[in-house]
C-alpha cells in the first residue's frame, strides 16, 4: 500500500474510481528541488493512477499528490520512484532519465516529451503505464 | 530425405471413405512453405478451388505444425489449422498454443489433412505409428469439457486433443476448434469446418522427439532467445497480466472498441480489467508447451451469481468483445460469457461482435422486438448476451441470424443494417479500433483473411517503441514508423509484419513471445534458429522470400475467389466519423493513401489490387500467373 508521507498536510480521500487503494500524499520535493520548492508558494493537486507492474510496484491503483507549483511530469516520476525504490527500474534509465518503455497519459492524452518538460496543472490526472503491448 | 525439424510424415484422411494415408513430406515443399501456414496455404490453393463449398467435403481442413514446433525454441508450441472459411468464402486460418502441436510431431507427424465427410460423427486417434477414425457418436453433442472428458476416460492420461463444440456441430459460421480445452484456434470459422466433416476430436498422444541439425548451435540460439525473452521490458506486465493487461492502456488510446465501436474508450474499463481479474479471480500462471512468458492464466469466479465459474486463456480480445463492445461492465458474467463460448465452442470476438452490432441496431430502430422473438436488445444486459450465445450455438430462434455473422445478418435483414456491420471481407473486427494505431486499420484490409491484428500485428508504434523502430528502420522513417496517428511509413510496418507474421506462424513459434509483442525476435534470430533446427541454408534474405511467397499465396487465394481491390475497403465508421475517444479523438483511418504506398510495396497492381506477374514469378509462384490470367 502506499504510506502517507509524514509532510502530507492533505486529507486522505476516496478515488472517484478505485474505493480500496486510494491515498492523498504530498510532495515537498526531493533534496535537490526543495529549494525550488521554497521559491514556488503555490501548491497544484495531481492525480496518479497506477497500472499493471507499475500499480504493483507502488502497492496501490492510485493518489493524489499535492507538488509544488511548476513540477513537471518527469520531475514527478523521478521524485515517485524516489519513495518508491521498485517503481525505478521500470520507470527510470540506469542513467535516471524516463525509460523510453514508461507510458505517460496527461489527461487522457499520450504524454509527449514537451508534455514531460512541462508543468503540471493543479487538478491534471497522470496515468502510468509499464511497457505491455499486443492484441 | 526431409530436413530435421521435421518429422517427415504426414497423414491424409478422407472421412468418406475412413482411408488414411501416411505420405513422406517433399524437402522442395519445405524449402519453399516452410510449415504450418506456409504447408496450409499451399494445400488449400492446390486443392480447394472457387467451386468448392466451405461447408462440403471438398473443403480440406490443414492442421500443420513447423520445424520449431516441439523443440527448446521458446513460444514454440503453436499450431496452424487453415481451410477455407465458411465466414468469409476465402481463405482462412487459425492459430493455437497449448501442447497440441508438439504431441503430433512426437507422434510421428508434421501435418494432417483431412476431407471428405464422415458419414457419421468420429475422432481420430493418434498414438505414434497407430492411427484410427473410431466412432465419436457418444460425444457429438456435448461440450467441449465433456467430450474430453470422456475421452480421457476412455483412452488415459496424457493425450492432447483439439475438439469442437455444438456451435461447429450446429454450422454456426464461426465455430472455433478448442485445444486442450482452453486455447482456441478461434477465428475464420475453422471449427465450423471441422464440424462438417463430422469430425468431432482429435486426441494424439506421442512418445518420440524432434530432431535438430545443428544440436550445439541451436541449443545456444534457444538459450540466448530464452535469455532476451526474460530480459525485455515487456515481459514483467505480459508475465503478470497477460492480454488483458492491455485494457486499461487501449482505453486511453481510444483503441478499446465500445457499443460496436461507437466509441473507443470504455467508461467502465477499470472494472473489467487485467488488475481487477489478477485481485479478485486469479488462481495460478499457466503456460503454453516451452513458453517462458506464461501470459496465460486460471482464473475462479468466487462469488455472486456465477460463483464456481473455473476459467482459463482469458483475452483482452475476449473483454473487448463480450465486455466493451456490448457495454457489459459485469466482469463475473464477461467470464461466464467466455466460458459459454469456450465449452459451445465458438469465436468470442465474432460472438461478440455480432451481438454488438444486432444491439446497435436496436439502438437505431432498425431492428425491433417482431425481429427478435420479443427479445429486447439493450446495451449491457449481460443475461441477454448470455442467452444470446446460447442460441446463436443452437441456431436458436432470433440467435440462427446471428450464428451467420455480421456480414450475411445484415445482408438478410436490410433497411440500412450494412451501415453499422463492422466487418472487412466478412471477418468481425477485433478490439483494434485503426482510428487510434493506423497501422491497424491497414492490417485489417490488407489481412488475407478479412478483419484481423494479427496477420500485419503492427506492435512498434501501438504506443510507440522508438528503439525498436530505429533499430529495424532507421532515421528515415522516425518518428512517424511510431507514431500510433501518423500513417506515414505504416504500410511498410504492415508489409514487414505479414511477411514475418507468416513465416513464424509457419514454423510453430507464437506472435505473444519474444516475434511480435516483445519486438525482440526478429528475422536474423528466425532465420538462424531455422537454419539450425532443419540444416536448410536460411540466410535472412531467403526467409523473407519465404513469408513474402506465403503471403502472396494468400491473396492469389483471395483473388481467385473474386477479392479484388474494391473488397479492400473499411466500415464508413473508420474513414467518415471521426473517433470520439481519448487519444484518437478526432481521428479518422486514412486508408487511401496507406493502401496506394501498400500496393507498391507489394509490387501489386494498384487499380485490381492483384498480385503482379512479375512479383509472382520473382517468388516462384509462376503457377499462380496462368491460373489467375495475369499475363
Amino acid at each position: 500500500m502506499c504510506k502517507r508521507v509524514a509532510c502530507s498536510v492533505l486529507h486522505s480521500i476516496t478515488h472517484p474510481r478505485n474505493t480500496q487503494h486510494a491515498t492523498r500524499n504530498t510532495y515537498h520535493g526531493s533534496s535537490a528541488s526543495k529549494g525550488l520548492y521554497k521559491q514556488r508558494m503555490s501548491e497544484i493537486t495531481v492525480t496518479l493512477r497506477y497500472y499493471n507492474i507499475i500499480k504493483d510496484a507502488v502497492g496501490c491503483a492510485g493518489e493524489t499528490l499535492a507538488l509544488p507549483a511548476g513540477t513537471t511530469p518527469t520531475e514527478m516520476i523521478v521524485f515517485l520512484c524516489q519513495r518508491y525504490p521498485h517503481l525505478r527500474p521500470i520507470a527510470l534509465r540506469a542513467d535516471g532519465g524516463l525509460s523510453p518503455h514508461l507510458r505517460v497519459f496527461l489527461n487522457g492524452q499520450v504524454a509527449r516529451p514537451q508534455h514531460l518538460a512541462a508543468p503540471l496543472h493543479d487538478g491534471d490526472e497522470v496515468m502510468l503505464f509499464p511497457a505491455i503491448g499486443g492484441g | 530425405m526431409i530436413y530435421k525439424g521435421y518429422r517427415g510424415k504426414y497423414l491424409r484422411i478422407n472421412l468418406t471413405t475412413s482411408d488414411i494415408q501416411v505420405r513422406e513430406l517433399d524437402p522442395s515443399f519445405a524449402e519453399r512453405f516452410l510449415g504450418g501456414n506456409g504447408f496450409g496455404t499451399k494445400i488449400l490453393w492446390d486443392e480447394v478451388g472457387p467451386d468448392v463449398d466451405p461447408l462440403g467435403p471438398d473443403n480440406r481442413l490443414i492442421v500443420a505444425t513447423g520445424p520449431l514446433c516441439g523443440t527448446l525454441m521458446p513460444n514454440s508450441g503453436r499450431l496452424e489449422f487453415i481451410a477455407k472459411s465458411p465466414l468469409t468464402g476465402i481463405y482462412g486460418d487459425a492459430n493455437a498454443g497449448g501442447f497440441f502441436g508438439p504431441e503430433l510431431k512426437y507422434a510421428g507427424y508434421d501435418m494432417l489433412i483431412f476431407e471428405g465427410r464422415a458419414p457419421e460423427p468420429v475422432y481420430l486417434c493418434i498414438e505414434d505409428g497407430r492411427v484410427e477414425l473410431r466412432s465419436a457418436g457418444h460425444l457429438w453433442g456435448k461440450l467441449v469439457s465433456e467430450a474430453e472428458a470422456i475421452l480421457e476416460a476412455e483412452l488415459g492420461r496424457d493425450w492432447k486433443f483439439a475438439t469442437v463444440g455444438p456451435a461447429a456441430e450446429n454450422g454456426v459460421r464461426y465455430a472455433c476448434i478448442q485445444v486442450s480445452y482452453s486455447r482456441s484456434a478461434a477465428r475464420c470459422g475453422i471449427g465450423t469446418v471441422m464440424g462438417s466433416k463430422n469430425l468431432k476430436a482429435i486426441a494424439v498422444r506421442g512418445s518420440g522427439d524432434v530432431a535438430v541439425a545443428d544440436v550445439a548451435d541451436f541449443k545456444a540460439i534457444a538459450r540466448d532467445c530464452i535469455r532476451r525473452i526474460r530480459g525485455n521490458e515487456f515481459y514483467p506486465g505480459v508475465h503478470r497480466y497477460g492480454t488483458p493487461g492491455l485494457v486499461v492502456l487501449m482505453n486511453p488510446m481510444g483503441r478499446f472498441p465500445t457499443r460496436n465501436f461507437q466509441e473507443g474508450s470504455f467508461e467502465y474499463a477499470e472494472e473489467i480489467c487485467a488488475e481487477r481479474l489478477r485481485e479478485r479471480y486469479l488462481v495460478r500462471d499457466v503456460s503454453c508447451f516451452g513458453c517462458p512468458v506464461s501470459c496465460d492464466k486460471v482464473y475462479r469466479v468466487t462469488e455472486g451469481e456465477f460463483a464456481g465459474t473455473l476459467i482459463r486463456s482469458v483475452e483482452y480480445e475476449t473483454l473487448g468483445a463480450l465486455g466493451a463492445g456490448v457495454w457489459n461492465r459485469d466482469l463475473p458474467a464477461i467470464l461466464y460469457a467466455n466460458k459459454l463460448c469456450d465449452e459451445l465452442g465458438m469465436d468470442t470476438i465474432s460472438a461478440g461482435r455480432t451481438i454488438a452490432f444486432a444491439m446497435e441496431l436496436w439502438q437505431h430502430g432498425i431492428l425491433t422486438s417482431s425481429d427478435t422473438g420479443g427479445l429486447t436488445l439493450e446495451w449491457g444486459d449481460a443475461r441477454l448476451v448470455h442467452r444470446l450465445l446460447e442460441m446463436i450455438a443452437y441456431r436458436r430462434g432470433f440467435g440462427d441470424l446471428l450464428a451467420e455473422g455480421v456480414r450475411r445478418a445484415a445482408q438478410a435483414i436490410g433497411r440500412g443494417a450494412a451501415e453499422y456491420a463492422m466487418e472487412v471481407k466478412g471477418m468481425e473486427i477485433p478490439a483494434q479500433d485503426g482510428r487510434a494505431q493506423k497501422s491497424m486499420g491497414l492490417a485489417h484490409v490488407t489481412s488475407t483473411r478479412g478483419a484481423d491484428h494479427l496477420k500485419g500485428f503492427p506492435i512498434i508504434d501501438e504506443t510507440g517503441y522508438p528503439a525498436e523502430g530505429l533499430r529495424r528502420y532507421g532515421e528515415d522513417y522516425m518518428p512517424d514508423i511510431v507514431e500510433p496517428l501518423s500513417y506515414r511509413h505504416k504500410p511498410m510496418l504492415v508489409k514487414d509484419g505479414e511477411d514475418f507474421g507468416a513465416v513464424v506462424d509457419s514454423s510453430g513459434n507464437c506472435k505473444s513471445g519474444g516475434t511480435f509483442v516483445f519486438a525482440e525476435i526478429y528475422w536474423p534470430d528466425m532465420a538462424a534458429a531455422i537454419q539450425a533446427a532443419t540444416g536448410m541454408e536460411m540466410p535472412v534474405e531467403r526467409l523473407k522470400r519465404i513469408g513474402e511467397r506465403i503471403y502472396n499465396l494468400q491473396r492469389c487465394y483471395d483473388v481467385w475467389h473474386g477479392i479484388s481491390r474494391a473488397d479492400d475497403r473499411l466500415p464508413r465508421r473508420f474513414t467518415a466519423e471521426p473517433s470520439p475517444s481519448g487519444n484518437a479523438r478526432g481521428q479518422i483511418i486514412e486508408l487511401e493513401p496507406m493502401l496506394e504506398e501498400y500496393y507498391r510495396l507489394r509490387g501489386w497492381d494498384p487499380v485490381t489490387g492483384y498480385p503482379t506477374a512479375a512479383k509472382l514469378r520473382e517468388l516462384g509462384l509462376d503457377e499462380a500467373i496462368a491460373r489467375l490470367d495475369l499475363l
